[in-house]
């Protein structure tokens, strides 16, 4: 279900908690994957969680001022959590005494725009991942997206599918092995 | 490298991370109340903040300054203000080139008076030092107090030489020339051979005053306004009319009773100083109805001439007639002297009897503070000849007036 702000305006008439409510549930993981996508390997959980509250916050707080187009809201919300990503991931850094190389490859992401090529192959390549993923079938494919993009652990990974941490652990080093092997048929090395 | 960067730890475009959020949401329900709970408790703080922030404030006190501190800053910026201007106006005065910051002896005032309160000789020398603008060195010596001394000594045994100094102003170096010259040849020639001598040199209008009012030099310049040169010649026409009225006394033309002559010797130093010898004065006793004696004499004719001067050889002592009147004997050839109670004067010494000119008045010269010379022309009945008649004029402190200090024929 997509939420237009004419949508959204309506039931911030009716009731704004409920609506801020909604609209939040709504975008909540999406929000979430773009943060973590970002913050993976530099945040810790509460910083991530953080960073989500901060896009929610910023949405709700430019929402009045916002045009009235009758549009998605989901590219906005997107884009709120790109840039609050970028900044959570430059403050942590800088916490951290990081600085950005120019090879690394997160400096690639801030140019990608510049490099189409580059961007097509990244494009193509994950969307083969994903696909091969989702030939691995339930529960190996959540196990593997959970456990690799989400960085959840064993132990919340079978809480979250009903089985123990060693299930999932077994379940997810076989899926591993038949992804490489899956990718390696079509030319695509991991 | 992990088996987890492996797989996602690449650049993940927004499309494939659209699509994992979508087929595998990853947030329970309490994740999502924990989050949510988040962002409520910031939305509302932040409301809480802005609501803190959006009270209105409107106006302004009114501060209301005291009137005293308008006066006290007025006042203080005037005394800043002419401070400033006094300052500066005392700067471009003092920074006027030319005028050397070490103090120069520009004046030089020496004053000598004898024991006897009558000679008064003052040599003053004055520069006009704020209209210098030659930057050549100045240079004034002044003579040393002993060697004024000797200097204002010789003027004093030169009774009768007046050296009149007028010098011109704007006038520099001449002017100094010519005081040097007129100093040293009239007045003080024998100065010549002290070392040092008064040495003036100035580079600016110099007034130069030399004074001595022991003997009739009364030397002064200076600018005679009308209005005083008026007074003053009325004065002198007034010391002048009482001078007329006593001057028999000084030239002994008094009336004497006839046959009351007596004959007295006066004891004299020869040239050349080795021996002594006598000679008869013959005296005359004065008419008792004119003057009675000698201290009636003195009282009138001190009435016209200064209190501070003696006439040594115009009253002489008292005598009595112990044996005979050749006995008596005197130091000097005095115009007058008592005997056995009256009063007797020279006989044979009489001057030529003077009569004043008609509509003629007295001319003031050579005046100065406290001391003025006046002239005036008398026709002498003897022979009818002018004769031209000096009158120093002194103020006299004693009697608080203007009185006769000496009187002198051409």
């Amino acid at each position: 279900m997509q939420v237009t702000d004419k949508e959204l305006r309506a039931r911030m008439k009716k009731s704004p908690a409920e609506a801020r409510r909604a609209l939040f549930d709504e975008y909540c993981n999406y929000v979430y994957a773009i943060v973590i996508n970002k913050l993976r390997n530099c945040c810790s959980r509460e910083d991530v969680e953080e960073c989500v509250s901060d896009v929610f916050l910023d949405f709700f707080k430019g929402f009045d001022n916002l045009g009235k187009h009758n549009e998605e809201l989901k590219g906005f919300i997107g884009v709120i959590a790109k840039r609050r990503a970028i900044d959570m991931y430059r403050r942590m850094c800088k916490g951290m005494g990081r600085t950005v190389s120019i090879d690394d490859d997160d400096l690639d992401e801030i140019a990608s725009s510049e490099n189409v090529e580059h961007e097509a192959e990244k494009t193509e390549r994950n969307e083969l991942l994903l696909e091969k993923v989702h030939e691995l079938g339930e529960p190996d494919s959540t196990i593997i997206i959970q456990q690799y993009y989400y960085n959840r652990t064993t132990l919340e990974i079978g809480k979250a599918i009903s089985m123990t941490a060693a299930a999932v652990q077994k379940r997810s080093i076989r899926a591993r092995k038949r992804l490489r092997s899956m990718l390696t048929e079509i030319g695509v090395s991991i | 490298m992990s088996e987890e960067t492996d797989f996602f730890d690449k650049i993940i475009d927004e499309k494939t991370v659209e699509k994992i959020s979508e087929d595998y949401p990853v947030l329970s329900d309490e994740e999502k109340d924990r989050i949510f709970s988040l962002v409520e408790r910031k939305l509302n703080i932040d409301k809480v903040e802005n609501s803190d922030h959006s009270e209105d404030v409107s106006g302004v006190e009114e501060y209301i300054r005291p009137r005293w501190m308008n006066i006290i800053s007025i006042a203080a910026s005037a005394a800043v203000v002419f401070g400033g201007i006094g300052s500066s106006v005392c700067l471009m005065r003092n920074m006027k080139p030319g005028i050397s910051d070490t103090p120069s002896p520009e004046v030089v005032d020496e004053t000598e008076t004898s024991s006897a309160e009558t000679p008064i000789v003052s040599v003053q020398t004055s520069t006009a030092a704020g209209k210098n603008n030659d930057p050549v060195q100045k240079t004034t010596k002044a003579v040393e107090d002993q060697l004024a001394e000797k200097a204002v000594k010789t003027i004093e045994n030169k009774p009768h030489s007046n050296a009149v100094v007028a010098v011109p102003l704007n006038n520099n170096e001449s002017a100094a020339e010519q005081l040097n010259d007129i100093v040293t040849d009239a007045d003080i020639s024998e100065s010549e051979n002290i070392e040092p001598q008064i040495i003036v040199r100035a580079d600016v209008p110099v007034t130069t005053t030399v004074v001595n009012t022991d003997y009739e030099i009364i030397q002064t310049t200076a600018v005679q306004i009308a209005d005083e040169n008026e007074k003053l010649i009325e004065v002198a026409e007034s010391i002048i009319a009482d001078y007329d009225g006593i001057r028999n006394i000084e030239d002994v033309n008094l009336p004497v009773i006839e046959g009351s002559t007596i004959n007295v010797t006066h004891q004299m130093v020869t040239p050349s100083g080795d021996g002594v010898y006598n000679r008869l004065l013959e005296y005359g006793q004065v008419d008792p109805d004119v003057y009675s004696d000698m201290e009636t004499l003195k009282e009138h004719f001190y009435s016209v001439m200064c209190s501070s001067m003696t006439e040594t050889d115009l009253f002489g002592d008292e005598f009595f007639s112990g044996s005979s009147p050749e006995g008596i004997v005197v130091d000097r050839a005095y115009s007058y002297i008592t005997y056995d109670g009256k009063l007797y004067r020279l006989m044979g010494n009489e001057k030529h009897e003077l009569e004043p000119l008609p509509y003629e008045n007295a001319v003031v010269y050579n005046v100065s503070e406290n001391a003025f010379t006046a002239k005036k022309n008398y026709i002498d009945l003897t022979d009818g000849s002018t004769v031209e008649v000096h009158f120093g004029v002194v103020r006299d402190y004693k009697a608080n007036k203007w009185s006769l200090l000496k009187v002198s024929l051409d």
